[in-house]
């Protein structure tokens, strides 16, 4: 439990600096979202820290809209991609690289924690 | 587990529903037959059952004299009587898609939103449609003009403000109203043929999309005018025009840059080296006289202002030591020296070089770091290595940390850095070398030649086969048009692996075919009077090479680097 406390605080400051500091984004949506989403997983992760009551529950909802934002980030990556492909045709090997790492990327720092954790929090 | 399957058939439905909906169907291009009959029909004005909507534009001096648009061959033969005189480009509308009505608010989409120099644009509103075609588009500036970064030099994405303001005015609707009423874009995929030699060629991107012949004839035709095109543009105070636009007749001087000054005389130096063309020589004496003018005490740096950067010393070496090599012509030794003791003053400890010098303060800038400056600095000890051994000490000092402490981190070991100057000074360097080092800065480069072969478009490739006039040139996908003067640089690097390759006796074969396929990619692109029809007066333009597919514009470097790499590829072609 405790472990996915501390990967829940690692997580949302990474959220923080990203979205706030290192790409910053001028979208008033995409900032309230991952205000949200920082708080939520910040609360998730203190309150699974102190082993809080409600925290099996913030946990979830925490994970799942993280997963939804994953989701929604990676539809989003096809969708561009998609289109590149009907505007251009074959993109070349660079871009078919640059576009799977790009995916591999949003699955890495979006997708995987919260996957694990809904699956621990739904086991509990 | 099915949540994922389930997503990730979601993923794959919205893929190709999305690419589908805006691509645009395959055709079968016009066979050689079929486009002498059309060629026949417009010219003698006769019918021809030919039911694709096309557009019939004369060209004279870089302007459109006559415009026809239909929806067949017939139905454009009766709008007139006689062919106009002029240059003939036909346009035959293959297919075109709906673009989403979300370009309206998303510009960045709106600029990817068409195959630069291939596609075309319609504005449809209140019945009326403005058509703009690749050469509309080109003409207007408007195929490449997202700057992702100051560092890079590429321009990439339509120029959405220039488009839009071009389609309201051929609809003669005021913004407000385009702002208002209903309205749609269409992109529109144009199958493009010029009349050229009794015969319809296609275009590809703004050039005549032909065959070339790599050959040592064409190669050296090619160099000579690359250098033909440079003399027509060096005053007579030794400064060349720095950017020369075929399309508007305009020099722009903005930003002149020394290092891309000395490099242009280098190519000069290096042209009257192998064509002995006198006014070639004397081109090369005014523009190093230009350089050794701006020699700055109290070190002998070259450059303006309060700073110095070391490529403008290092190049103007570079330039002036193979001029020498070429013509014995010793005048310029006194700058050579001064200029080879700076770049010695510039180097590091750790063999890698300080990048800016203020010379009103004697003083190194220790910190501030550009792509290219220490490999120019290298070849330039290399060159005059001959002359003092602590400059052939210096050179190898320099490749040592280049090829090596430099990539003394992690990522490292994945990646090249702009790495063609210094493979030219290993290859420069060679006699001074050990055989070790020899070993060790050729595998070096082999292993850069490889990474830079990577980014080379191929026959082989699904991208090439749809844009077969990529192959040879060296980029990053589709969406980005190949440059000319990476071209150019990287093959003349390549050349040079080819050449140290050689000598230790390894396999050459795939270098070798990587710098042919390059040559036929440059010599296609260099401007002669078959590919300036846009051009108001094609003379000045001739032998130049323009910065990229979609950016007909000659800066002196893309000259330098492409035509240097035609003349040094010479040697490649007779082994």
């Amino acid at each position: 439990v405790r472990t996915y406390g501390i990967l829940d605080l690692g997580l949302a400051a990474l959220y923080a600096w990203l979205g706030f500091a290192a790409v910053p984004s001028r979208s008033p949506t995409f900032r309230v979202t991952l205000i949200v989403l920082v708080t939520l997983l910040a609360a998730s992760g203190i309150s699974l820290l102190f082993r809080a009551r409600w925290s099996r529950h913030l946990g979830i909802a925490a994970s799942a809209l993280t997963l939804v934002v994953a989701a929604l980030t990676i539809l989003g990556l096809v969708a561009s991609a998609a289109y590149l492909r009907g505007i251009y045709g074959p993109l070349g090997k660079g871009m078919a690289i640059v576009s799977l790492a790009a995916a591999a990327l949003v699955v890495e720092l979006f997708a995987l924690v919260p996957l694990f954790q809904l699956r621990f929090h739904l086991r509990r | 587990m099915k949540l994922i399957a389930a997503f990730s058939c979601l993923s794959l439905a919205l893929f190709f529903a999305i690419s589908s909906w805006v691509g645009l169907p395959d055709y079968t291009p016009l066979g050689k037959e079929e486009r002498a009959r059309l060629r026949q029909a417009i010219l003698q004005h006769r019918s021809y059952p030919l039911a694709i909507p096309l557009v019939l534009t004369w060209w004279k001096a870089g302007q459109p004299i006559r415009r026809i648009e239909a929806a067949s061959l017939d139905e454009a033969l009766r709008q007139f009587a006689a062919p106009p005189d002029g240059i003939l480009t036909i346009d035959l509308v293959r297919g075109e898609a709906p673009l989403p009505s979300l370009v309206d608010r998303w510009p960045l989409l709106f600029a990817f939103s068409a195959v630069p120099g291939v596609d075309g644009l319609s504005l449809e509103s209140d019945g009326k449609r403005a058509l703009l075609l690749p050469d509309d588009l080109q003409r207007a500036d408007a195929l490449a003009a997202q700057a992702p970064s100051p560092t890079l030099d590429l321009e990439i994405g339509l120029d959405v403000g220039r488009i839009v303001s071009m389609a309201i005015d051929r609809l003669g609707i005021s913004s407000e109203d385009y702002d208002k009423r209903p309205h749609r874009w269409r992109r529109v995929r144009v199958e493009r043929y010029l009349d050229r030699g009794g015969e319809l060629v296609p275009v590809a991107r703004g050039h005549l999309d032909l065959p070339v012949a790599v050959s040592v004839e064409s190669l050296n035709r090619g160099a000579a005018e690359g250098g033909e095109y440079l003399m027509r543009h060096l005053g007579p105070d030794g400064r060349f025009e720095y950017v020369y636009d075929p399309l508007t007749n305009k020099v722009e001087n903005g930003g002149y840059s020394f290092p891309r000054h000395a490099g242009a005389t280098s190519f000069l130096a290096q042209l009257y080296g192998a064509q002995k063309n006198p006014r070639v020589a004397e081109a090369t004496v005014r523009a190093l006289q230009f350089l050794a003018a701006r020699a700055v005490e109290p070190r002998g740096s070259v450059g303006e202002g309060s700073t110095h950067d070391l490529g403008g010393s290092a190049l103007a070496l570079v330039a002036a030591a193979w001029y020498r090599r070429a013509s014995g012509d010793r005048r310029f030794d006194p700058f050579m020296k001064r200029l080879a003791e700076f770049i010695l003053f510039m180097q590091a400890p750790d063999g890698d070089f300080r990048h800016l010098y203020r010379p009103a303060e004697d003083k190194r800038d220790e910190s501030y770091r550009a792509p290219y400056y220490s490999g120019e600095a290298t070849l330039a000890l290399s060159l005059v290595a001959d002359e003092d051994p602590r400059y052939a000490a210096a050179a190898d000092r320099a490749l040592d940390f280049l090829t090596g402490k430099q990539y003394d981190f992690f990522v490292g070991q994945f990646l090249y850095a702009e790495d063609h100057w210094t493979c030219m000074a290993a290859d420069v360097l060679w006699d001074h070398l050990s055989a070790e080092h020899r070993v060790r800065y050729t595998r070096f480069c082999v292993g850069f030649a490889e990474f830079l072969r990577r980014m080379q478009y191929t026959s082989d490739e699904a991208m090439v086969a749809v844009h077969t006039e990529l192959a040879g040139g060296y980029g990053f996908g589709s969406v980005l048009a190949a440059h000319d003067t990476p071209t150019g640089s990287r093959s003349e690097c390549v050349i040079s692996v080819w050449r140290m390759v050689r000598r230790l006796g390894w396999p050459s074969d795939s270098l070798r075919e990587q710098i042919l396929a390059s040559m036929q990619f440059l010599l296609a692109r260099q401007l002669g009077n078959d590919q300036l029809w846009l051009a108001p007066d094609p003379a000045p333009a001739k032998g130049g090479i323009p910065l990229s597919d979609v950016k007909p514009m000659v800066r002196i470097d893309s000259v330098q680097h492409a035509c240097l790499a035609l003349l040094r590829a010479t040697e490649v072609v007779v082994q």
